[in-house]
């Protein structure tokens, strides 16, 4: 399957859906596809908003490495979708996910203070391929194949 | 002769027929912005209308249902929007200059 999609601010960012495998519950969320990145993160304090509690006991916690040194992560159980290009949002205003990462966890770090998500090599490796181009444009081109 | 002059005649005409087809295509093009590029571009301008808070958006009614900042009540307010399924996005504008680096980790 292929997707086409402009990416938001300039930059290789994409709408994608976050998926609660439990719930079935779906969220949008702007995600940077960050080549660099080995596992799909957010900030901390979005996981509440995906349904999960950061300070439940049975919560997976570390510390990782980032560029900026050391961080504190809760990993947490999501999907990542792929929206339709030509109707992401159906008329009952449910997302249509035409791809779901089989991955199913990412890592919510306390100290990523952002509103957007980033799309790690754990989610790309999943795709046959991820194509950037007109990066000097305002609306860089981004398309993957799965 | 005859027929060079009717050939330069014609050429106004397959001209102005050409620059209609061209903006027929052109037309054609920008109606077939697909319903993703249009929800970027929403979100993208709802966030610019809206630099200093985050901006709740439906994608599914292209429509900005709550502003606000993170402790100002903007989690129920998601919660309310989320009602039924509905496709939430939010959104807030980042900062180019710092973005990935100091103020996404918080330094």
């Amino acid at each position: 399957m292929n997707f086409t999609y402009h990416g938001l601010e300039h930059k290789p960012m994409i709408i994608a859906a976050v998926v609660d495998p439990n719930t079935g519950e779906q969220f949008g969320c702007k995600m940077i596809l960050d080549t660099g990145c080995h596992k799909t993160s957010f900030p901390a304090i979005l996981a509440s908003r995906f349904g999960h509690n950061n300070d439940h006991p049975d919560v997976v916690k570390g510390i990782g490495c980032t560029l900026g040194g050391d961080c504190h992560f809760y990993t947490h159980t999501v999907k990542i979708g792929l929206l339709d290009e030509s109707e992401p949002v159906a008329e009952d205003g449910k997302a249509i996910i035409r791809w779901l990462s089989k991955s199913d966890s990412a890592d919510f770090i306390a100290e990523f203070k952002s509103e957007y998500g980033i799309i790690g090599r754990d989610i790309m490796r999943e795709w046959k391929s991820v194509e950037f181009s007109d990066m000097d444009k305002p609306r860089p081109k981004i398309q993957i194949v799965t | 002769m005859k027929v060079l002059i009717c050939r330069l005649a014609g050429l106004p005409l397959v001209s102005a027929m050409a620059g209609s087809l061209l903006i027929t295509a052109g037309m054609r093009k920008k109606a077939r912005m697909s319903g993703y590029d249009k929800l970027m571009l929403f979100v993208e301008k709802s966030t610019e209308e809206h630099p200093r808070s985050k901006v709740v958006i439906d994608a599914g009614s292209l429509t900005v249902v709550a502003t606000g900042k993170e402790g100002e009540g903007l989690e129920s307010k998601i919660r309310e929007a989320k009602s039924g399924g509905r496709f939430v996005i939010v959104s807030q504008k980042s900062d180019d200059a710092l973005s990935c680096n100091m103020h996404t980790f918080g330094l």
